[in-house]
């Protein structure tokens, strides 16, 4: 397998605190690598570390061998696109295809105005996204989960090879969440993107990512196939409950039941 | 886009067209009224290898040396602070910014008292736009520095920051001219911190022209770059290949540089930078390259025509032109202020 992002070592601290320490992960093309972890684990802090939104305060991460930290803002943003977990409501009444359009920034030149073929990369993006009826809206008037899908497709419209999603479906009712996490899946599958999400859901996790990175106060404690992560002591271990798991036939993933929080 | 930009192309012509007749109009109107036609044949006359006659030197004395230098200043003062507010309101995500409410004019101001008191300006004529550049500068700094945290700039934050910053810098040039013991003092006070442009003429022209055009035409080239950051934040434009501190420094410096230099002509002019981005907004949309120019232009529109009010409404005492757009701008603003409260809860 190509890997496209590598963390060797990583740490990141805030106001005199280690929120991330020394983590080792390599992303790969093709992957659908979903994080999970509570509240406060690091999981938004790593995928803005991915997305050169911050710079780690010691290791290194690699983009396509190449040092991160060195690379212009721009190049890293024809490769990686982020999807930010809320964006903030807007007070620019933009229609919803110009907000996609903007995904095109980083591919065009200072003076190049968009081309049709941006044109034709931003209404596929929609067309993937079900979000071709709303092209015309004011991003200000749509509700929050047509915003986050048209924000996908914004990321879409990008043509990255790494896509970053911080919870991606925090947002949506439970039709958009399957639609959304299926299109992405078969973006991994056919385009050979490369997806770290990270997902609250640990069931839709399960179902849709190829590989778990759990995280817990601030550092990565397993790194493996869902079923490997995903069991009852890790689940105790990280989350503090004690949880059934279980092989979940009809949709491919774990059907987990919480029993309670461990004593 | 790309029928759009046929578009903004026949907007810039007609509002060009507009700019043009209505510079005519207040040339023509005054306390002695002088006919369309005679205006346009002293213009044509001051073309090379043009000609033309039927009109008095006595007339074209008040049009070429009294109202035209004027209105050309109107066209710079309203052009750029509306241009100011627009890129400061895509600049703090925040639709109530304008250089006059947020202080960035009470800085130009200070500069430019600086400048007059000091007698600097008397010597060296150009120190009066250079004080007032520095001095909106380090008012547009000091109000960023203060009102946005992690990229996010919150309204009363901004509005607060800036009130306090403006009421200061405004207290010390209240008092930089009492200091200077001229027994014009009031009127100067009144001039600095309730603008217009009575008094004005071809030297404050040339003075301010050069960087006011050049500033805006920069200004303009940074419209895509505000289009992201208007809709995604800091981090999402950072994102997308932004770079976010020297587009800030850029945008920073060049809105100080044009409200700068026309306070330091004009004195405070307020609400022109909230109330013309905004009509433009509603009737063209929120589109930076549409707004940014087509606002310096319906700006000169707009303070052309105030202008005009001032000084024909009450012959006898003449209105100052900063009294007028608060008197249209303030309602204008807390209009604005319910508006945005409704929406958001985040005031």
């Amino acid at each position: 397998m190509d890997p496209i992002l590598t963390l060797t070592g990583a740490r990141k601290d805030w106001n005199g605190q280690t929120v991330l320490n020394d983590v080792n992960v390599t992303i790969h093309r093709g992957e659908f690598v979903g994080l999970i972890g509570p509240n406060g684990a690091g999981k938004t802090t790593l995928l803005r570390l991915m997305a050169k939104l911050l710079e780690p305060t010691g290791g290194a991460i690699f983009l396509d061998g190449r040092v991160l930290a060195g690379l212009r803002q721009r190049e890293v943003s024809r490769q990686i696109a982020t999807v930010p977990q809320s964006s903030p409501s807007p007070d620019f009444a933009f229609p919803a295809l110009e907000v996609v359009l903007m995904g095109r920034y980083p591919h065009r030149g200072r003076w190049q105005k968009e081309q049709p073929e941006d044109y034709a990369i931003a209404r596929q993006a929609m067309a993937d996204t079900r979000t071709e009826s709303l092209a015309s809206r004011p991003i200000t008037e749509l509700s929050g989960g047509e915003r986050q899908r048209v924000v996908v497709a914004r990321a879409l419209a990008q043509r990255p090879r790494l896509l970053l999603l911080d919870e991606p479906t925090a947002n949506l009712d439970l039709c958009h969440q399957l639609q959304v996490l299926t299109l992405i899946r078969n973006l991994v599958r056919t385009e050979a993107l490369a997806v770290v999400a990270a997902i609250h859901d640990l069931m839709l996790a399960s179902r849709y990512c190829d590989r778990l990175l759990l995280l817990k106060a601030g550092s990565v404690i397993a790194d493996d196939a869902p079923a490997a992560v995903l069991t009852p002591e890790r689940l105790a271990d990280a989350f503090g409950v004690v949880a059934h798991v279980e092989a979940d036939v009809e949709t491919g993933g774990l059907r987990i039941t919480v029993i309670g929080p461990v004593d | 886009m790309i029928p759009a930009m046929g578009r903004i192309s026949v907007l810039l012509l007609g509002l060009l067209a507009v700019l043009l007749v209505s510079v005519i109009c207040a040339t023509a109107v005054g306390s002695v009224f002088i006919p369309f036609p005679t205006v346009v044949a002293i213009f044509l006359d001051r073309l090379p290898g043009v000609s033309t006659e039927g009109w008095l030197p006595a007339q074209a004395a008040i049009i070429l040396h009294l109202r035209f230098p004027r209105v050309l200043l109107a066209v710079l003062v309203g052009g750029a602070l509306s241009l100011a507010g627009a890129v400061l309101q895509g600049l703090f995500r925040n639709p109530m910014a304008d250089p006059g409410i947020i202080g960035v004019s009470s800085g130009g101001a200070l500069g430019a008292v600086v400048a007059v008191t000091s007698g600097l300006a008397l010597e060296y004529p150009w120190t009066l736009p250079l004080f007032a550049f520095m001095g909106a500068g380090g008012a547009t700094l000091a109000i960023y520095r203060l009102s946005t945290h992690h990229g996010r700039t919150p309204l009363a934050r901004l509005l607060l920051a800036g009130l306090a910053v403006g009421a200061f810098l405004t207290a010390m040039s209240s008092f930089l001219l009492s200091l200077a013991q001229n027994i014009f003092v009031l009127r100067e006070m009144l001039f600095w911190l309730l603008g217009g442009l009575d008094g004005r003429g071809w030297r404050h022209v040339l003075l301010v022209s050069g960087p006011v055009i050049l500033g805006s035409l920069a200004l303009v080239l940074f419209a895509r770059d505000l289009n992201l950051l208007a809709v995604l934040g800091e981090e999402g434009a950072k994102s997308l290949g932004v770079e976010m501190t020297q587009l800030k420094r850029w945008l920073l410096a060049l809105t100080a540089l044009i409200t700068g230099v026309v306070v330091s002509v004009s004195g405070i002019i307020g609400f022109v930078g909230l109330i013309v981005p905004h009509a433009v907004r509603l009737l063209w949309g929120p589109d930076h390259r549409v707004l940014l120019p087509v606002s310096f232009l319906a700006g000169a529109v707009f303070v052309i025509w105030t202008d005009l009010f001032t000084r024909t409404v009450l012959p006898a005492e003449e209105l100052r032109l900063g009294v007028v757009t608060a008197a249209i701008g303030a309602p204008f603003f807390l209009y604005l202020l319910q508006r945005y409260r409704l929406r958001t809860e985040e005031i």
